[in-house]
C-alpha cells in the first residue's frame, strides 16, 4: 500500500489541476488534457526529440566538465592549505556572481556560440563541486593514508582504493545538487543566446504567451531527468554504497 | 639452530625524537635508543602507554622521518604493518583488502592457503563491517604477511580483544610466522604477548623512551604459565615503572 502513495499523490494533483483549469477558464491556464495534446503533436512532428536531445547534450557535456574540473580544484584546495588560502577569495567570488552575469559576458566575450554557451554553464558551476569536494577532501582518513604509505600503494591506487571511494558521498552530493542546477542554468543559456534546445522553445511559446507549450516541454524535459535519476544515479549510489553496515 | 655470524637486517640508532605539542612545549619521546634486529627474529618492544614503542615502529617503517638518529639498513625494507586499529578500506572485500597490498609473487594458491590458516577462508567476500574486531585484526595481519615483507610490525595486534579470541590470534601469528619466519617487531605493554612471541624482548622505559634491559626468551616458557607469571614478577620487580600502574 505504501508504494502507492506517489501514485494516489499524482493522481491527485492531476485532478485539481483539472478541476482549477476548469473553473478558470482561460487558455493561459491550460487543462492536463490540452497539454497532453500539445506534448504528443510536438513529439509527433519530431520537434520535442531534437530540442530535447541538444538540450541533453548540453547538460551531460558541462556536467562532465564542471564535475572534473570542481573535483580537481576541490581536492587541491582541500589538501594543500597555501592553494586555499589563495583561492578561497576566488571561490568566494565566483560562487557570488549571478549566473546571468556570467551567461551574458560568455556571450559577449565568445560571441553566440556553442562554446561559450558551454563555458557559461560550466563556470556557473564549478565553484559549487569544488566547495563540497573541499570539504571531502578535508575529511579524509589520515590513518588510511598512512596504510597505503606503509604498504608503497602507487598513486593511482592510493586514488582509487583509498581517496576515490571516501569521497564517494561528496561526488554524489556535488552531482545530484550539479545536475539540477546545470539543466536549469542551460534552459537560461539557451533561452538567451541559442536557436535550438528546450529554452530557445521556451523562449518561442512564451513570445507566443502559449502556456500548453511551456508546459509541454517542461514537463518533457523534467520527465527525462527524472529517469535519468531513477536509472543512473540510484543504481550507482547503491552500488558505490554497498558496503556500509546500514544503508546510508 | 644457530647460524654462524647471523645476518643482522637493521641497526637502529634514535639519538632524540621530539614533538611539538600543540602550546609550543616540546616533548622528548625518544632518547638514545640503539638496538639491531637479527634477520628472522622476533624481537617485542615492551613498555608501558606513551613510552615511544609506537613512534618507534612508525620510524621503522618510514612514516616517520622527523628524529635525529640513523635507521641503518642491510638491504631495501619492505614492511608488513599491523596497525592496531586495523585500518582496512572499508568499501573492498576481505579477499581485496588482502590482496591490494600483496606482493606480485603472491598466488592465488598462497592467498587459499594464508586464508586458510588464519581462518577467514569463509569470510573472503564480506566486507570489513560485516566482522568482528577479532576478525578484522586476522585480515590486518593476514594483509600485512601477504606483502612477503623482511619487516613484520606489529603494533598492539591484541588490545581490547578478549582474552580467548587474543590467545588464538597469538597462536595465529605464532603459526603463520613460524611457517615463514621473518623479521617482525611487535609492541605490547603486556608480558603474556611478549613472552609467548617474542625471541627477544626490549623493555623500555617510558617517555623519553630508551631501551633498559634485554630478555631472552627459551622456546620452552611460551606456553608455560609459571615462566611467564616468573619473567613478569621478575621484570616487575627491577623496573617496576614499566608497568601501567
Amino acid at each position: 500500500m505504501p508504494r502507492l502513495y506517489p501514485l494516489i499523490s499524482i493522481f491527485g494533483f492531476m485532478v485539481l489541476w483539472a478541476l482549477v483549469a476548469h473553473l478558470v477558464n482561460d487558455p493561459l491556464f491550460p487543462t492536463p488534457v490540452a497539454v497532453w495534446t500539445t506534448l504528443v503533436s510536438e513529439f509527433q512532428s519530431g520537434e520535442l526529440m531534437r530540442h530535447l536531445l541538444i538540450t541533453l547534450w548540453r547538460v551531460i557535456a558541462s556536467f562532465v566538465i564542471a564535475m572534473f574540473i570542481g573535483t580537481a580544484i576541490g581536492l587541491v584546495m582541500g589538501r594543500n592549505s597555501v592553494a586555499n588560502g589563495l583561492f578561497d577569495p576566488w571561490l568566494v567570488f565566483f560562487l557570488n556572481v549571478p549566473a546571468l552575469v556570467i551567461i551574458f559576458l560568455c556571450y559577449i566575450w565568445g560571441g553566440l556560440t556553442e562554446f561559450a554557451a558551454i563555458l557559461a554553464v560550466v563556470i556557473n558551476k564549478i565553484p559549487n563541486v569544488a566547495v563540497m569536494l573541499r570539504e571531502g577532501a578535508r575529511s579524509l582518513s589520515a590513518e588510511l593514508e598512512e596504510m597505503a604509505e606503509s604498504f608503497r600503494y602507487s598513486t593511482w591506487q592510493r586514488y582509487q582504493h583509498v581517496v576515490l571511494p571516501q569521497l564517494q558521498p561528496f561526488i554524489a552530493a556535488a552531482g545530484r545538487s550539479g545536475l539540477s542546477l546545470i539543466w536549469k542554468i542551460v534552459l537560461v543559456v539557451e533561452f538567451i543566446g541559442r536557436s535550438d534546445g528546450i529554452g530557445f522553445q521556451l523562449h518561442t511559446y512564451f513570445q507566443l504567451f502559449d502556456v500548453a507549450g511551456i508546459f509541454a516541454y517542461s514537463v518533457a524535459f523534467i520527465a527525462v531527468m527524472l529517469v535519468i535519476e531513477v536509472l543512473l544515479i540510484q543504481p550507482w549510489e547503491r552500488y558505490a554504497t554497498r558496503w556500509r553496515a546500514e544503508p546510508a | 639452530m644457530q647460524h654462524v655470524g647471523v645476518q643482522s637486517l637493521l641497526k637502529v640508532h634514535i639519538t632524540d625524537k621530539t614533538y611539538q605539542g600543540a602550546n609550543g612545549a616540546k616533548t622528548h619521546a625518544l632518547k638514545d635508543t640503539q638496538f639491531s634486529l637479527k634477520a628472522n627474529s622476533f624481537t617485542v618492544l615492551f613498555g608501558p602507554s606513551g613510552c615511544g614503542k609506537s613512534t618507534l615502529l612508525r620510524i621503522l617503517a618510514g612514516l616517520d622521518d622527523d628524529y635525529k638518529g640513523t635507521v641503518d639498513w642491510q638491504t631495501a625494507p619492505k614492511i608488513g604493518f599491523v596497525f592496531q586499529e586495523p585500518r582496512l578500506l572499508p568499501w573492498r572485500s576481505v579477499r581485496d583488502n588482502v590482496m591490494l597490498s600483496a606482493d606480485p609473487t603472491f598466488s592465488e594458491e598462497d592467498l587459499t592457503q594464508l586464508m586458510k590458516v588464519m581462518g577467514l577462508d569463509e569470510v573472503m567476500s564480506h566486507f570489513p563491517s560485516e566482522l568482528s574486531l577479532g576478525l578484522s585484526r586476522r585480515v590486518g595481519i593476514a594483509r600485512a604477511f601477504a606483502t612477503k615483507p623482511n619487516l613484520l610490525l606489529l603494533d598492539e595486534p591484541f588490545v581490547s580483544l578478549d582474552a580467548p579470541t587474543a590467545a588464538r590470534l597469538r597462536q595465529l601469528v605464532r603459526k603463520v610466522w613460524t611457517d615463514n619466519p621473518i623479521t617482525a617487531v611487535m609492541v605490547t605493554h603486556d608480558m603474556r604477548e611478549a613472552v609467548e612471541l617474542g625471541e627477544e624482548v626490549l623493555l623500555i622505559t617510558a617517555r623519553p623512551g630508551t631501551v633498559r634491559d634485554k630478555l631472552h626468551i627459551l622456546a620452552s616458557d611460551r606456553e608455560n604459565e609459571a615462566a611467564i607469571e616468573a619473567k613478569r614478577s621478575e621484570v616487575k620487580a627491577q623496573y617496576p615503572d614499566l608497568f601501567e600502574k
